[in-house]
């Protein structure tokens, strides 16, 4: 091998492993992963209702559909407090999100609690949906 | 004992339930930690989205852990018609006392008033902020 051609293999190498490097990097940064903010608005007196259904029952069965819940919260002031739910789920993506709640809503136990928790009348009046991705410089979720 | 201390008794067992019922409570408002969340959108003004990712990106977060803000995640929508236009994001704050009192520091910090004159020479970034405080329910996994 001459000094030319060892030249050009190391300039081949390093520009592979750094095209490489970018390339993993840049499909870390492109994760198919989301995340979905949910606002639920409640039904005049039902917020306890709703509360007490995820508790018991609906976030089990998120579980079971692979839909990791990251938080769930209540707003700390008028007019929203009483009478909102808030939280964040994470997908693994917009696909999965998809099937995960179709799932979800054919869940035999989901069936059961959905019907039962609302014989006197529907618990939630809206529901805010928001998918939303990580910014490039959000800490991890 | 008597009839009468045997009904107080039942009365002072019946009374532990709804104890219980004011503990749960005030672990579902957050009160017995004071800790709340705030989750914040901005709705940029047409043509500012990208500036405004970028001041956080490059200068704001820096800010905000300066001063001991603490920020758990930075999104922006997926969809029509937010996106593109939208940054929303999520503090946790010690207590709401704590919270009035960073944004009052971070206001009227000195890189970010003249950060924030700089960049918006041109022009506000934010044409509304959405601001809700919250307290994580009792069944959240904690964040």
């Amino acid at each position: 091998m001459n000094r030319r051609d060892m030249l050009q293999g190391m300039g081949a190498a390093m520009l592979l492993s750094t095209t490489r490097g970018l390339e993993a990097q840049g499909a870390e940064a492109k994760s198919d992963v989301v995340y979905e903010l949910r606002v639920y608005h409640a039904n005049e007196g039902k917020l306890d209702a709703l509360l007490a259904r995820f508790r018991d029952h609906t976030i089990t069965i998120f579980n079971r559909h692979g839909m990791k819940s990251i938080a769930y919260w209540t707003p700390a002031d008028e007019p929203l407090k009483g009478r909102t739910l808030i939280y964040i789920l994470k997908h693994p993506s917009r696909a999965a999100a998809t099937a995960n709640w179709k799932s979800f809503h054919d869940d035999p136990e989901w069936v059961k609690v959905s019907a039962a928790s609302e014989v006197n009348g529907k618990l939630v009046e809206k529901v805010d949906s928001t998918f939303m991705t990580l910014t490039d410089f959000s800490p991890a979720v | 004992m008597n009839r009468r201390s045997a009904l107080q008794g039942m009365g002072a067992a019946m009374m532990m339930p709804l104890a219980d019922e004011a503990g749960l409570h005030t672990q579902t408002t957050g009160d017995a930690t004071g800790v709340v969340y705030e989750l914040r959108i901005y709705h940029t003004h047409e043509g500012k989205f990208e500036p405004l990712v970028k001041r956080f990106r490059e200068r704001e977060t820096k800010i905000f852990a300066r001063l001991g803000m603490h920020v758990l995640g930075y999104w922006t929508p997926d969809d029509e018609p937010m996106k593109g236009r939208e940054l929303i994001y999520l503090l946790r704050h010690k207590s709401r006392a704590a919270a009035t009192e960073s944004w009052a520091t971070f206001k009227s910090d000195p890189e970010w008033v003249k950060l924030k004159a700089e960049s918006e020479a041109d022009g506000a970034f934010v044409e509304k902020y959405d601001i809700t405080f919250m307290t994580l329910t009792d069944f959240s996994p904690k964040v």
